[in-house]
Parts: C-alpha cells; structure tokens; sequence
C-alpha cells in the first residue's frame, strides 16, 4: 500500500522482487532455533553463490511461464520478420507497384494501397520502426531512470527533489501533450524517428527512477550496507555492487514494461501527425493514412492494427512474466 | 446454535485422526499427518513445535479457516458435533462464539480503518441481539478487563495507535466477547518485546478466568508453556510426538526431539557451566517425505530400523504419557543427547 | 487539514509556473508563427510588421513571457495568433471535453473496480483468465484503434439494426439543435457514448488489474483471517472489511491517472472528430500559437491539481493512519 499517497508522493511499488539479503549473524531469538544455517554468515562467496542460484531460479520460472514465452518467441519472430523478411522481399516499403487497391494476394499477402505500395513490406518496415524506436526509449530512459533514482535513493538532497518536482510535471500534464509539444520540433527535423525516440525517453523515465529510490530508500540502512561501509567501501561501490544488484528485478520489468509504453506513444503521436513524417512509416502513421478504410479495403487498417497489439501485447505479456519470475509470491500457503 | 446438535456428555473438544494436505508445486504438501487429542474444560493444553510443525495449520481446520485448496481429512467434534467439512454458514455460528480465536501478530490483525470499540462492537453483534450503545458498553468493559487503561476513551482510537502488546490485548477482548467455551491461541506472544509477553499471557489468563474457556496456547516456547499449561503436546513434522500433563514433559521427556527442545531452552536453576544443548540440522520438508521416522537424520538415538517404521504415538510409563518413539524408554530425564554449543574461546581456538 | 491544502496547493502553483516557462519556450522556439503569411508574396510587409507587432513578437522571449503571465493574472488567456480571446473559446470547449473526461472516468471506475473484485473473488476460475487477458488486449492497444473499430464496427452494425442514427461517429452534436432540454440531452448523449466507450476501455484495465491484486493482497491478510475467525458472515467480511479496504489505494491510482485520461480524450476527440480542448489543443500546436498551447496545459493541470487534491482528501478520509495534520 502507498503510505505517500496522491500526486506528490506516487504510487510506486518499491523493490518488489528485490532479493533480501540475509539478516546477519546470530541473534536468533527462538530457544528452538535449529543450528544456524550456512546463509546467515555474512560471507561475499556464500552470497554471490547465492545469487547465481536466485538468478537461476528466476530464470527457471520465467521459462515456465507459457505465456510470457511463447509471447517472447513471437515477438522475437515478429522482429527477425521485419529484419530479415524485408531485405529478401521483392518490394521495398516506399517502392510502388503496378498493382493498385489489390486485397490480399499471393504476390502481395497484404494487399496494397491506392498508390500501389505494397503493404507487406510498408507493415514489415513500419513495425520495424516501432521497435526500435522503443529500443531508444527504454534505454534512455533506463539509464536517466536508474541514475536519478540511485542519486535520489542514495544521497536524497536535490537529485530527489528534483525527481519529485519532475513526477508532478508528468503527473499534472499530460505526457501526450507534452509530448506533443515537443515534437512539433521534430516535424523540422525531417521526422527523424531517433528524435521522437529522445523525446519520449526523456519524459517517461520518471517510473524507473522512481522504483529505484524506492528500493534504494529501503535497503541502504540495512545491515549489510553499513557493513560494506564499515570494510571502507565508497559511495560509487556501495550503489553499483551493493545496491542497485537488489533492485535489478523491478529495473528489467519496468523497462520492459516502458517499451510497450513507448509503442503506444509513438504510434499515438503519429497518429495525431506529430510523430513519425513521412517518407518514413510506422505503425501509427499507416493506421492513421488508412483509417478511413477499415470497412472497404479493410486489409490497409487490419495489418498494422493486428501487428502493432500484438507486438505490444507480447512486450506486456513478457513483462508480466519477469514480474511473477521475480517476486513469485502467488503461491503462498501458511503452516 | 441449534442445542440438538450437542451432547452434554461428549467431550469438550475431540480431535482425531486430523490430517491436512496441500499442493504445491514441489508436490503435495503434508502439513499435518494425523494429530488426535481431546481437550477438557477450562484445561489449557499447549501446543508446541518448530515452525512448520502443523500447529497453526492445525488450529486454522479446526475453524475451517484454511483455503479452500487445503485437503481436510479426519475427525474434529466440538460438543459431539463434527466440524470438519460443516459449512461455511454454519461454522459462523461456532466462529467466535463457541471458540474463538487469537493469531500471532498482533501489528496485522486489526483492521487498520476501524476502531478498535467498532471491532469489539463487532464480535459481539455477530453473536449477541444486542443494541449498539449496550454493545459499545459491553466492548469498553472487556477492554478494561484485559488491562487497557481509559478504555471508554481509548475504544474510539485506532489500532495504529496502540503498541502491539495492547493490540494483542484488544484482540484477546474480542476474544472473550461472547463467552467461548475454547479459546485458540496461535503464537499470542511470539511477535511481541520479551517485557510485553508476560503481560499479554496474564491477559490471557484472566480471559480464562473470566470466560472459563479451555484454552490452546500453540507456541514455540517452552518457557511460556511452563508457567501456564496444564497438558502438553510436542509436534514435529505434521505429527503429535509426545503429550502428557506439563510435568510429564518437562520432568521425564521420553521422545529425543522434546528432550532438545528442553536442552536448547535457557535455565535460570542451571548451575553455572551448564550450556544450551541445541538440536543439529532442520526439520525435514514437508512435501515427499521419506518413510521413517522424521526426526532420525538429527536423533542422537536413532538407528537402523528408524529409518524404515515411522514410529505411533504410545503410552510409556502409563498413565496419560505418550511418546512416539521406539526407544522412548531409553530416554531418561539424567543423560544429556545432544552437545552443548562450545564456548567462544573454542570457536576461535 | 487546511494548512495541509494551502501547502499542496502552493506545491502545485509552483509545479504550473515552471511548467507553464518551460512551454512557453519550447512552443515560442518551435518555429515562426508567422511563416505563412511571411511566404505570401500578395501580403504587404506593413501588414506582417503589425501582427508582429500585436503579438509582440518583436520583443525578447521573456518580455513576451511576463506579458502572458500578466494576462493570466487580469484571468483572462490572451488573444489567439488569429486575434480572438483564447478564454471565452476555451471555456465553451471545456464543457464538452469534460462531458467525455468525467463520463469515461466514472465508467471506468465502475468497470475497473467490478472487474478487479469479481477477478479476485473468483482467482483462476474462467471469468478470471478472461478478464485477466481482456485488459491485457485493451491496455495493449492504443486508443485511436479501439475508437476507429468502435466507430467502423460497432456503430454501423447498431444503427442498421435500430434502423436509424443511434451512436454518431463524428462531432460532439447535431449542427441543428432542437432547442428543448430532453432533445439536447438525448443528442449530446447519442454523440458521447462512443468515444466514452472508447476512452474507457483503454483505462479501465489498470485500475481493474490494480483493483484485483489489492483485493487478492487484503483477502489474504491477517485481519481479514481475523474477521472470520469473529464469526461474521462471508458478506460482511467482503462489504465491511476486504472492498473496504482495498478500495483505498485504487483511489490514489484513479487520481494519478486523471492527466492520463485528458491525454487519452485529445486521440478520442481527434477520432471522432469533435471540435473540443483536443482540437484546441492540436491547431495551437501546429500554428505555434502559444496562448492556446498554455491555455489547454494550464487549465488541464489546474483541473488535475484540484482533482488530486479532492482524491487525497477522500483517502485521508478512508484511511485513518492518513489523516493529515
């Protein structure tokens, strides 16, 4: 439960899914205790063997997971299509055909536009767009993310301010409309995609930093940071091999999570005719030229719909998977 | 309650043959593997063992508390009327009024949004036509009962404004709200300061006194049991492996495993180079146990053939004295199984 | 409590003033707003030095701020690039975005907290998975596909069987209103259930999947166990004790998403077609017209600001713990 309710303190979940650490030695308060077991020493190896184990069991349990896996295959297929499919199909996504409103066919599965624009390649090269424009996204803002909210975690002073102040922003107006704004500098820039990739980054890193210092906040008084510490080791160690290893799970679902986000946002915004310009395509653009067409030549709208779910429900589906790999709390049975 | 359904010279509480399973995904879980005991009025019988020993789980079936994935099998009659498998509807009848029941931590159990009054106004309008003021009386009184100070005013404020002793206090009021006849307490203490623990079981007792309720007091501390209890069961991996009446536990222990329990248990009588004597090793798991006796890999005593019959729980000594193990009768109250802790000149040698 | 407004408030004020700097620049450095008209050969340079001159764009960036920020305080938004009052124009719009706003809002809670109850009451069960993978679709799509298939699918199918104009497609009302009250009410109503649908369905999923997990959380804590351990009946302990308390921080993550669902009504409204604060707000952008741009933003924030604040309110209301000083 949030115990910073409301706009100005946010809803995070923090440091779900942080493995904790053992809580040191002894001090067992029950008579009954059987002999101290081998993990409660605080010892570097025991805990980085430990780890390597946790992080095979995570990775056990996100293979089992079926949806997400079978959502990661078609999402891998669906890329290595756009990939390799589009060099090795006859026609290139800005290259006209003779063939004009053609439904689907066997020389253009897609079908084609008015213009004579294959649709299978324009769908292979758009989706192609879209992915990896969300690529720039979720790294840009993993790294401003996971920067602010150690420094924020960490060291609170201006870097949390400053990340507070900037939550309200983004809480108080809409991210579309920001982002809106800022793209109108993108329409000079030739509609560069990599640009419209920037700008949605530098806005929605706020929940990346955000579950960073959450978990940061929680773990740096523990017991074994003062140890470290104490064995004199400095700030930059302490975050980067103490701390942050224990916020590496709520880190990985959220940006994953963050490249749905920046799918929808992009085709949003190309939608609207403020993201991707044309000559380039994305999914939100062929959608947006073609949406006048969804009952009579319905194939222009169908295909880049269906790719643009599907690719986005896969990411979320991949990322609810990592979710329950790292804080597998369903089963939970009382003795 | 419909009156019929009791008979007035059943026992109290008889519990036979309880068994409770789980799946999980190492399997299926056996938490409880057949416990039987019978309480009498106004007795207080201690239920004692390891985490995940099956106490807890033992006293949620009794209630029919547990999820409804959990495997409930065996007999569990209160007054003669079977409360295993009753339904939902009418166990609310018995929930509360006819046993009630105390969990361990008493941070969690209170509703965080409600006052503590409206809670206890709660319980007894559950089971009592009672109108709210006479109610709201009734709950001031059972708070001043149980030792909350200024109960009229305090029964307005919110559990996150009480310390978790006069939480567990509150809970122990809500308790004795309609007069149970059996009173489960899960742990009461466990959560609480050592300087708290005290307080809180005098409150349980005078919930005793006043309601005159047999009581279970499940914990993992024999230092509670020995003041308070009157009969004694050990538990150990799904199982009851000894009972007796508290001296018979504390005085002539006959199972290896109640005797380590006696041993890692600090002493103030000791004399002065007598050290903790701790039980090696940890409970077995509890999802694909291995036949045999479950406590073996860390019995001092055991050998081969432990390995092949799980010991049943059988009289020694006569009288009331069970113990399940085969040697039980070469357990004797003088010799020491297990190795004391060395001292710390010897760690660092 | 009201120091506790004033300081929240004050908070927000600050949170407007940077935001509302912040645009200006971006918007006022997007481009010229005058380029069109500059690249008209027919249109004399006296003319382009007057509107330069009306717009005060000859003078520095912060002189043209501090004039913007005088006019918000004599409350009035400034004139358009065009020459008109922003203000009367915008109020007038706000009414119908707020018509979609709160409609979507509303549904969603209904949707939202009754899906997430009924997904957790029954974990696993069919009605579960179905909802579960419902909100995963909807929250995967975006909201300008759900509002075309509405549009394209839902609608003509409806109307055709009712055999007449049931759900509009295009603009917020008829262009000839009746001037009676009930055929007004009924137009505006025909004309929002749409893009009402359409904005709801892709907010109701979170609130639902935050809804379920809160009420999975609650059901199986300690005081919950307690509750039935006190003999109440399995529906007070759901009415009094699990909705009770679950509903509290869904009613932070409704308010947090309030900005959100003004975002989401500029693609609804482009969508359908509807001349409110999201076409506003889009010419401004295109004409680089910065008294419209900050007019939509600031009221925008304003109404999230108040909005956030009713919610925490409410929330120290429901939680005792809460309770601010």
């Amino acid at each position: 439960m949030p115990d910073n309710p409301g706009l100005l303190g946010g809803a995070t979940d923090p440091a779900t899914g942080a493995p904790a650490p053992s809580t040191g030695v002894g001090g067992s308060t029950a008579p009954v205790e059987a002999m101290p077991s081998p993990e409660s020493f605080v010892d570097t190896s025991v805990a980085a063997v430990a780890a390597r184990s946790q992080g095979r069991a995570i990775l056990r349990r996100f293979l089992r997971h079926r949806l997400a896996m079978a959502s990661l295959v078609l999402f891998v297929a669906i890329l290595l299509l756009d990939e390799i499919g589009s060099r090795l199909w006859p026609y290139t996504y800005s290259q006209l055909t003779d063939a004009l409103n053609s439904g689907p066919t066997g020389g253009h599965p897609f079908g084609t536009d008015g213009v004579g624009h294959d649709m299978f390649a324009q769908v292979m090269r758009a989706s192609l767009t879209s992915i990896e424009l969300s690529l720039v996204v979720a790294a840009v803002s993993m790294v401003i993310g996971v920067a602010i909210g150690a420094l924020a975690g960490y060291y609170r002073s201006w870097p949390e301010a400053f990340l507070m102040r900037f939550t309200d922003l983004i809480l108080t107006i809409p991210i579309l409309a920001i982002l809106l704004v800022l793209s109108r500098q993108a329409a000079r820039h030739a509609g560069s995609w990599l640009f419209i990739g920037l700008i949605i980054g530098f806005v929605i890193w706020t929940s990346v930093a955000r579950l960073v210092r959450g978990a940061l906040l929680s773990l740096r008084e523990r017991d074994f940071i003062e140890a470290a510490r104490a064995l004199g080791a400095g700030d930059g160690r302490i975050i980067l091999r103490h701390l942050l290893p224990n916020a590496v799970g709520p880190i990985i679902v959220n940006t994953t999570l963050s490249v749905a986000t920046a799918i929808l946002l992009e085709s949003t915004l190309s939608f609207l005719g403020l993201g991707v310009q044309p000559p380039q395509t994305s999914l939100g653009l062929l959608i947006s030229q073609n949406q006048g067409a969804a009952t009579t030549e319905w194939w222009l709208f169908a295909f880049p719909a269906i790719f643009l779910v599907v690719i986005v429900l896969c990411v979320n589906f991949i990322g609810d998977g990592l979710r329950d790999a790292f804080d597998p709390r369903q089963t939970r049975v009382r003795a | 309650m419909d009156d019929a359904l009791f008979s007035d010279d059943a026992p109290l509480l008889e519990v036979s043959d309880l068994s409770v399973t789980f799946s999980s995904e190492d399997g299926l879980v056996r938490a409880v593997r057949g416990v039987s005991f019978t309480l009498e009025p106004g007795r207080l019988l201690s239920v004692v063992g390891e985490s995940g020993s099956g106490k807890s789980v033992t006293a949620m079936a009794l209630l029919g508390l547990l999820p409804r994935s959990a495997q409930v099998a065996g007999s569990a009659k209160f007054r003669g009327m079977e409360l295993l498998g009753r339904p939902d509807r009418e166990m609310m009848a018995v929930r509360g009024a006819e046993i009630a029941m105390i969990f361990q931590d008493p941070m969690t159990s209170l509703n965080p949004v409600y006052s503590v009054g409206w809670q206890l106004v709660e319980a007894i309008q559950a089971h009592q036509e009672i109108d709210k003021d006479a109610a709201w009386d009734r709950a001031v009184h059972l708070l001043d009962t149980v030792g909350i100070p200024e109960a009229r005013q305090r029964a307005a404020g919110y559990p996150h404004e009480f310390s978790g002793g006069m939480r567990q206090r509150v809970v122990i009021a809500m308790a004795m709200a309609n007069d149970p006849d059996v009173i489960i307490a899960d742990e009461p203490t466990t959560a609480l300061d050592v300087t708290v623990q005290a307080q809180v079981l005098e409150a349980l007792r005078t919930a005793q006194e006043v309601t005159h309720a047999a009581i279970i007091l499940i914990t993992h501390d024999l230092g509670v049991v020995a003041g308070l209890a009157d009969d004694v069961m050990v538990m150990y991996a799904g199982k009851a492996v000894e009972r007796g009446t508290v001296e018979d536990i504390f005085y002539w222990p006959r199972m290896p495993y109640t005797k380590g329990l006696l041993g890692s248990l600090p002493r103030l009588d000791a004399s002065g180079d007598e050290r903790l004597r701790p039980i090696p090793g940890v409970p077995p798991s509890l999802a694909n146990m291995p036949p045999g006796c479950p406590f073996m890999p860390r019995c001092p005593i055991s050998r081969p053939n432990c390995a092949e019959d799980e010991p049943v729980l059988r009289p020694v000594v006569g009288g009331g004295h069970l113990a399940a193990c085969h040697y039980a009768e070469e357990v004797s109250p003088g010799d020491e199984l297990f190795a004391p802790i060395s001292s710390d000149a010897e760690v660092v040698e | 409590m009201l120091p506790y407004i004033i300081r929240r408030l004050a908070i927000g004020a600050v949170v407007l003033v940077v935001a509302s700097f912040v645009v200006f620049l971006l918007v006022s450095l997007s481009g010229d707003p005058l380029a069109q008209l500059k690249a008209n050969p027919h249109i004399p340079p006296a003319v382009i030095a007057q509107r330069e001159r009306l717009l005060h764009l000859n003078e520095s960036i912060f002189a043209r701020y501090w004039i913007w920020v005088s006019h918000m305080f004599r409350g009035d938004f400034g004139n358009s690039i065009a020459g008109y009052p922003v203000g009367p124009i915008l109020w007038g719009k706000l009414g119908v975005t707020l018509r979609l706003v709160v409609g979507a809002t509303l549904l969603s809670v209904m949707f939202g907290v009754g899906l997430g109850v009924i997904s957790a009451r029954r974990q696993y069960s069919v009605v579960d998975y179905s909802a579960t993978f419902a909100s995963f679709v909807f929250f995967s799509t975006p909201v300008f596909v759900v509002g075309i298939l509405l549009k394209q699918f839902l609608a003509v199918r409806v109307n055709l069987a009712a055999g007449k104009t049931l759900l509009y497609t295009l603009g917020q009302q008829s262009a000839l209103l009746e001037p009676s009250f009930g055929s007004r009410l009924l137009d505006y109503t025909e004309h929002t259930i749409l893009p009402v649908i359409t904005l709801t369905l892709v907010t109701y999923p979170a609130w639902s999947r935050y809804q379920r997990a809160e009420m999975l959380d609650v059901q199986n804590s300690d005081y919950i166990r307690l509750a039935r351990a006190k003999g109440l009946s399995p529906r007070r302990v759901l009415v009094r004790h699990i909705l009770r308390n679950a509903l509290i921080p869904v009613v932070t993550v409704i308010g947090l998403d309030t900005a959100a669902i003004f975002g989401g009504a500029v693609v609804t409204e482009s969508v359908f077609g509807w001349n409110a604060m999201g076409q506003f707000l889009l010419t401004g952008i295109q004409q680089i017209d910065v008294n419209v741009v900050l007019a939509y933003l600031m009221l925008t924030a304003g109404i999230v600001i108040l909005f956030n604040l009713l919610v925490d309110i409410i929330y120290g209301y429901l939680d005792p713990r809460i309770r601010h000083a």
